[in-house]
């Protein structure tokens, strides 16, 4: 009964080294770590395998011998794999060890050298060795003492992560060590319990899930908690069977062969609980000391989240809080993305606020805006571990140096809807450890809370400002609406004194009506806004027209402006302008627009010149005009705002302070109605600015 | 008697038109300047006896006329109204404020009000 436990046991643990094997093995195959590593987990499952066969099948010469050639494979492995890591160097031992192992997988299955014959007896393995074994009795120390020598040595000179890492390595070897000299050595010597023999090599899981997890390190299955898990229960399995048989052997002499069991089977079950309680204590002190309780962080985040309510800054300062003092790191930043397309950070963690700044071209950015799976680690890439299909070599040196340069360590994007609004930094750990999955896990519910606070703040901030907008609308409609009414009153009050002869009322009805029709087209763009705000969808009524005509009838509108202001113009149209289908009303309202503003904003004795060609955009034929004037030009900062409603640059409302903020607003609507579109360009030498506008043929 | 002189600084020549021909007729010279920088100079240059001012102005606005006229010793003493279509309390503060006598919306305001208010103080 019990053997059968120990033989599916023993089955398991193979299976499940081997998987692990290949796991590392197809995390990077070109990774000398990754290869090593995986030779020696086919060393040991070829080893445990070859003694499970043993023990299910009894006595076998062949498998025998390929017993020592496996256990050659995975001592002379895991030397190289001493050597490799975890720095991936080679050093000139490394092919003669390769040699080596070569040799001694042949030497055991080419005759009778090392294996003259065998007898299994129960859980026993009874060998009669050949001429060549002491051979063996030197090579296997060799290489045990050798890779121990090589581990120790990098060991003291290592810091940090690469001690951590090897920290683990000698864990795991601890953990396979205790057990199997718990069943193999202790139990069999002081006790003569042979029983438990097969079970030996199953502990190698341990040590393969250890040595596996310091390859990896990160974005595995969490081997932490398994391995925490392991160490906790290989310990109480230790401690419950040294008391067990302790306790059993103890009473043996006063008590009758059923009693003897049933006492220390007692004591051990009331001692269970107490016991592993003790031995988690005692783990969690020595080997996990910086954990931290997952669902207490995240309430906390909660209720960081609840306090905050709108206020961006406390609310990112209390995510921070909630990070630092979980995963106690050095510092954090969190860029946001500003309308420049570039990210800055608000806010430094460790108290000294820097302004950092990354391009919106970085390679980070380009990264995390394109990538699913990305959150950016130094380490990790710098390892070379993981083979990242999505980076070119030239992209990840890049990464790498960019994060360097910030001086963080991990870099995790913001992202609301699929889009990157911001990226986290988190600097290094207090501890220099590296981050967990849990660690991972933890960084990307923070930063999906933090996309939903950035993403709150901005809606609030837009509401204020299109409120504030809205009450300085009204500010200025009132005085435009004012300005035609006032002079509309002051004409009539003209008009009813009795002094004014007859002549100049005619000529005052005429600015009355002048006015009368300003205030209607104020009025009506007013509607018009208005309109596409509500409706969305612009309604045309199309109808073939020739622009080239629409334009100089334009021109010809603005004759006397343009005289007055001593504004001379050029128009170049190319010969064949085909006609267009478009709604005139509302291409001569843009028209208009455009025109009214070159002319407006170009000081006297100014030029503006107007072209006119048909050109390819987006394989589609477009008629694109371009209106280019001399005169103030756009501030960049009013750029992105200039086709806003209601908005009126500084510079504009200097020259001409009377105006809605509507015309571009509503031209550009008007144009894209026809899928076409309107932009502009500062000129080249700074004066003056081009507006474009294309609709398709 | 010699005629007293008005500047009327108002960019929108449609309005000031009217206003000036209304005022002539009342016995006063009015001169008109069409925006803020040009004001500043007429201020100083023909030493009107009153000053009407208008707020939203090419060049320098309203405000900031009226802090140089106010700065300035040589026209410190010219007695300024405002007379603009901008009537929020903020605006009429500033224009008290900053040393106008007296702030008139061009939309409420009738000929005869303007013309009593500047022979009122132009007889003080």
């Amino acid at each position: 009964m019990i053997s059968l436990l120990i033989l599916i046991i023993l089955g398991l643990s193979l299976i499940l080294n081997l998987s692990l094997g290949f796991f590392v093995l197809f995390k990077n195959t070109k990774n000398v770590i990754n290869a090593t590593f995986f030779l020696f987990v086919i060393g040991i499952v070829g080893w445990g395998t070859s003694i499970l066969i043993l023990l299910l099948y009894g006595a076998n010469i062949i498998v025998t011998r390929f017993t020592f050639s496996f256990a050659a494979i995975m001592l002379a492995s895991f030397l190289l794999f001493s050597i490799a890591f975890p720095n991936s160097k080679k050093n000139k031992l490394f092919y003669p060890i390769i040699f080596l192992i070569a040799t001694f997988f042949i030497l055991p299955l080419i005759g009778n050298f090392i294996v003259k014959s065998v007898a299994v007896t129960g859980n026993f393995i009874t060998i009669d060795f050949g001429s060549l074994y002491w051979l063996y009795i030197i090579f296997a120390p060799f290489c045990i003492i050798s890779s121990l020598i090589i581990l120790i040595k990098k060991y003291v000179k290592s810091k940090s992560i690469q001690r951590l890492q090897l920290k683990y390595l000698f864990l795991g070897g601890l953990l396979f060590l205790i057990p199997a000299v718990m069943t193999n050595l202790l139990l069999p010597t002081f006790f003569n319990i042979w029983q438990y023999n097969g079970l030996g090599p199953s502990f190698s899981f341990f040590m393969i899930a250890a040595i596996a997890y310091a390859i990896i390190r990160y974005h595995l299955m969490d081997i932490w908690i398994i391995i925490r898990k392991g160490t906790i229960f290989a310990l109480l399995f230790g401690v419950i069977a040294f008391i067990f048989v302790f306790l059993s052997s103890l009473i043996e002499r006063y008590v009758s062969e059923s009693v003897k069991y049933i006492i220390p089977a007692f004591i051990v079950t009331i001692g269970f609980i107490p016991l592993k309680n003790l031995i988690e204590l005692a783990t969690d002190k020595i080997f996990f000391r910086k954990r931290y309780k997952f669902t207490k962080v995240i309430s906390d985040i909660e209720i960081v989240i609840r306090q905050s309510g709108l206020d961006l800054y406390s609310l990112l300062e209390g995510l921070h809080h909630a990070i630092k003092d979980s995963l106690r790191v050095k510092k954090a930043a969190i860029l946001i993305l500003i309308p420049t397309g570039n990210f800055i950070s608000r806010h430094v963690i460790d108290g000294t606020i820097t302004e950092l700044n990354l391009k919106s071209d970085s390679q980070i950015a380009l990264h995390l805006k394109s990538c699913d799976k990305n959150i950016l680690d130094k380490e990790d890439l710098k390892s070379g571990i993981h083979q990242e299909s999505a980076m070119t070599p030239e992209a990840k040196n890049q990464i790498i140096k960019e994060i360097e340069q910030l001086d963080f360590t991990i870099a995790v994007p913001i992202k609301s809807n699929g889009k990157l609004i911001g990226i986290y930094l988190v600097g290094e750990k207090l501890s220099q450890d590296p981050f967990t999955q849990e660690d991972i896990y933890l960084l990307e519910h923070i930063t999906s809370e933090m996309a939903f606070a950035i993403e709150n703040a901005r809606m609030y901030e837009e509401l204020k400002k299109l409120d504030q907008t809205k009450s300085e609308f009204i500010s200025v409609a009132s005085h435009q609406l004012r300005t035609p009414l006032s002079i509309i009153k002051w004409d009539l009050e003209l008009f009813s004194d009795k002094d004014t002869p007859q002549d100049q009322k005619n000529e005052l009805l005429k600015t009355v009506s002048k006015s009368v029709v300003s205030m209607g087209d104020q009025l009506n763009k007013l509607m018009i806004a208005l309109e596409i705000e509500e409706k969305k969808n612009i309604f045309l009524d199309k109808k073939s027209a020739y622009l080239k005509k629409l334009i100089l009838e334009c021109l010809d509108k603005y004759k006397e402006a343009l005289k007055e202001k001593n504004i001379s113009y050029e128009t170049i149209f190319s010969e064949t302008l085909p006609s267009t289908i478009c709604d005139l009303k509302k291409i001569k309202m843009s028209l208009d627009t455009l025109i009214q503003n070159a002319i407006t904003y170009t000081p006297n004795e100014g030029k503006i010149k107007i072209e006119g060609k048909t050109k390819k955009i987006d394989n589609k034929d477009c008629f694109v005009i371009s209106i280019s004037d001399n005169g103030i030009g756009i501030n960049d900062k009013d750029q992105e705002n200039i086709f806003k409603k209601f908005f009126r640059s500084k510079e504009a409302r200097t020259i001409s302070p009377n105006g809605f903020g509507l015309d571009l607003f509503i031209a550009k609507k008007y144009i894209e109605a026809h899928g076409g579109n309107l932009w502009f360009n500062p000129n080249a030498d700074k004066r003056g600015t081009t507006f474009y506008f294309s609709i398709p043929l | 008697m010699k005629n007293k002189k008005i500047l009327f600084i108002e960019d929108e020549i449609n309005f000031a038109n009217p206003v000036k021909i209304i005022l002539e007729r009342n016995g006063f010279d009015v001169l008109i300047a069409k925006d803020g920088e040009m004001g500043i100079e007429m201020a100083n240059s023909e030493n009107p006896d009153l000053i009407l001012l208008d707020i939203f102005l090419p060049k320098i606005d309203g405000f900031e006329v009226l802090k140089k006229i106010k700065n300035e010793e040589k026209t410190k003493k010219i007695p300024v109204i405002i007379f603009s279509n901008l009537s929020g309390e903020e605006e009429v503060q500033k224009g008290l404020q900053l040393g106008a006598i007296d702030y008139f919306v061009k939309i409420q305001t009738s000929a005869n009000e303007i013309i009593d208010i500047i022979k009122k103080t132009l007889n003080n």
